[in-house]
């Protein structure tokens, strides 16, 4: 039989990148996406007799998303001005075409809430449903309806080159 | 198609991510964090103490003389011996010393109901927190308050007066919350209610309301954006340690912290007018260090030790420890709930053991919030949740366990409920 420790090690060491990569897609920061995924890894190990028999990864997204929403609110009454490394750089050129669509969708993807790229990311990337994304979120599935129109509007509008990708309608 | 394109997008733009190693700290992490916050709160700068109280999160209750109630029953029972003339009647068991603490391991869930009933004055047999008690009336304090939180989102608050009946408390004026994670939490948290039992607090975005239950008055304490979630009572007790007078009546204020999801720290001193007092820093120790044991729920102060104390109140606290512990019959357990509970001179530890018991008849994980001190450092009060949830009485260091109250009149499974008591015994 495996300790408490054994098993949250091993489980957290399949997920963790899986975990990363939502972190990234929300935050649009490696650093930041860390910080999020260990904070997430370490609740989930405090919790971990509550959580390991239910469903601890969707627990961990959980914890993710609401975190980064939470530092937006915080960021946002402590710093004036935006940080640079917040918005990435705009007109770089000589790249390949697929860097260039994915530099242009960080663009587009900043330019979004957190919440409204929540709603992206968990819906889009994390294939997860209205109703689970609402659990994440905490909020209503009108809510991720609406999240969701606006979000994918405001992504053509920040990056015309992503539009045809993106259609008119989603 | 469009939606699938968006999908191939960040799908590309994930598969640039770099693994990092960050399970491995996680563990490390959360167990520094578990002995971090073992709490014996004490105030560094002001002589200031928490009192009292314990709190459920989808589960307990717990018990206590109300505000106006007599003094309770002090004085040490002999051991019981037989329940109604039905055979033997369960007990602790004493499991040696282990860690650094006397260990006691209390019967399985399944046997609670056959322990020896005590009666704790303005406490009724059962508490029922069903829809339809009757409104609160201003004029009457509070022994607990409850909220129920149903799975649609309503939630309803239930207090125990002082006459040991249940009312109902109108609420509509406050707004649902979230934590700064975004958590929905019930506003009436389990630090809600005064020691006291005159007033409740009810967290809100960016204020904490206070209702006094005698007036039927409501104030506003203005705090910055989601810190009223670590707010918490005292009483105050410049008397401490000086052989002074007790506090004053109205001696129960609020601490709110002044950082975001602080524990401890520096923070506001409120009356509960809404007067700001003093900025006040609270400081925490570990209780059972040698067991890395992490706390849940509220800890409970001797409201008597808090004034009347050299040293300090003894305290106790719901823990889970990090380590194995050894039950009677030599078994090594991991992963049991305990009550640690420390004395006046801060160096006797005497846990008691909470097995899960059975499937059936299973404790629920953090099962047991303490609920606090029954008029002395004698008798602890604490909740058993499970399917059934119960307040239990545990005299301190010995065999004697004891049945309380039973809270009904809520959905195990669906129904959250969060619970806060006054202080136990004479104020």
């Amino acid at each position: 039989m495996t300790t408490d420790e054994e098993s949250f090690r091993l489980w957290a060491a399949e997920r963790q990148l899986a975990l990363l990569r939502t972190a990234v897609l929300l935050t649009g920061d490696q650093h930041r996406a860390e910080d999020l995924v260990q904070e997430a890894l370490t609740t989930v190990a405090l919790r971990w007799r509550r959580l390991r028999a239910g469903h601890p990864e969707a627990y961990a997204r959980q914890v993710i998303v609401r975190g980064n929403i939470s530092a937006w609110r915080k960021r946002r009454r402590e710093v004036l001005a935006a940080d640079p490394s917040d918005t990435p750089t705009a007109g770089v050129a000589d790249h390949t075409p697929a860097t260039e669509r994915r530099i242009a969708l960080d663009q587009a993807l900043a330019s979004l809430t957190p919440k409204q790229r929540a709603v992206v990311v968990l819906r889009y990337y994390d294939d997860l449903t209205e109703r689970a994304t609402a659990d994440v979120l905490g909020v209503s599935i009108g809510t991720v309806k609406s999240q969701t129109h606006l979000a994918l509007t405001r992504l053509r509008q920040a990056a015309p080159e992503l539009a045809e990708l993106l259609g008119e309608e989603s | 198609m469009s939606e699938q394109s968006l999908r191939d997008l960040l799908r590309d733009r994930a598969a640039e991510v770099e693994e990092a190693d960050l399970a491995g700290a996680a563990w490390a992490r959360a167990r520094r964090t578990r002995q971090r916050r073992v709490t014996a709160v004490a105030s560094a700068a002001v002589v200031a103490v928490v009192a009292s109280g314990a709190a459920v999160v989808a589960t307990g209750g717990g018990d206590g003389p109300g505000p106006t109630s007599p003094t309770p029953q002090t004085t040490t029972p002999p051991v019981p011996t037989a329940t109604a003339g039905t055979g033997p009647v369960p007990h602790a068991v004493r499991a040696g010393r282990q860690h650094g603490a006397e260990i006691w391991w209390a019967p399985e869930k399944s046997a609670e109901v056959a322990l020896p009933v005590r009666d704790v004055d303005g406490v009724p047999e059962t508490i029922d927190l069903s829809a339809g008690a009757p409104p609160h009336r201003p004029g009457m304090t509070a022994t607990a308050a409850f909220t129920v939180l149903a799975e649609d989102g309503q939630e309803r608050v239930v207090l125990l007066g002082s006459d040991a009946s249940t009312y109902s408390l109108d609420t509509s004026r406050l707004d649902p919350v979230a934590d700064e994670g975004g958590n929905r939490f019930v506003s009436l948290g389990d630090q809600g209610l005064a020691p006291d039992g005159r007033h409740v607090f009810f967290r809100q975005v960016s204020s904490l309301e206070v209702y006094d239950l005698m007036t039927g008055k409501w104030t506003s304490i203005d705090t910055p954006d989601w810190v009223a979630e670590g707010a918490r009572w005292q009483i105050e007790s410049a008397a401490a340690g000086l052989g002074g007078e007790p506090p004053a009546a109205d001696a129960a204020t609020i601490w709110v912290p002044e950082v975001l999801g602080e524990e401890d720290g520096p923070g506001t001193v409120y009356r509960p007018s809404g007067q700001g007092l003093r900025t006040d820093w609270i400081a925490h120790y570990d209780l059972w260090e040698a067991a890395g044991a992490e706390p849940y729920g509220p800890q409970a102060l001797d409201p008597l030790g808090i004034h009347l104390s050299g040293f300090g109140p003894a305290t106790a606290q719901q823990m889970f420890p990090t380590v194995e512990l050894v039950d009677p019959d030599g078994a090594r357990v991991m992963g049991a709930d305990v009550v640690v509970t420390r004395d006046q001179s801060f160096s006797n530890l005497s846990v008691l053991v909470l097995p899960f018991g059975g499937a059936d008849g299973a404790r629920w994980n953090a099962c047991c919030p303490v609920v606090g001190w029954l008029g002395g450092p004698e008798t602890v009060l604490l909740e058993s949740h499970g399917n059934e949830w119960r307040v239990l009485g545990w005299d301190v260091g010995t065999r004697r366990l004891w049945r309380v109250t039973e809270v009904v009149g809520w959905v195990p499974g669906q129904d959250s409920v969060v619970g806060r008591w006054a202080a136990l015994g004479p104020r």
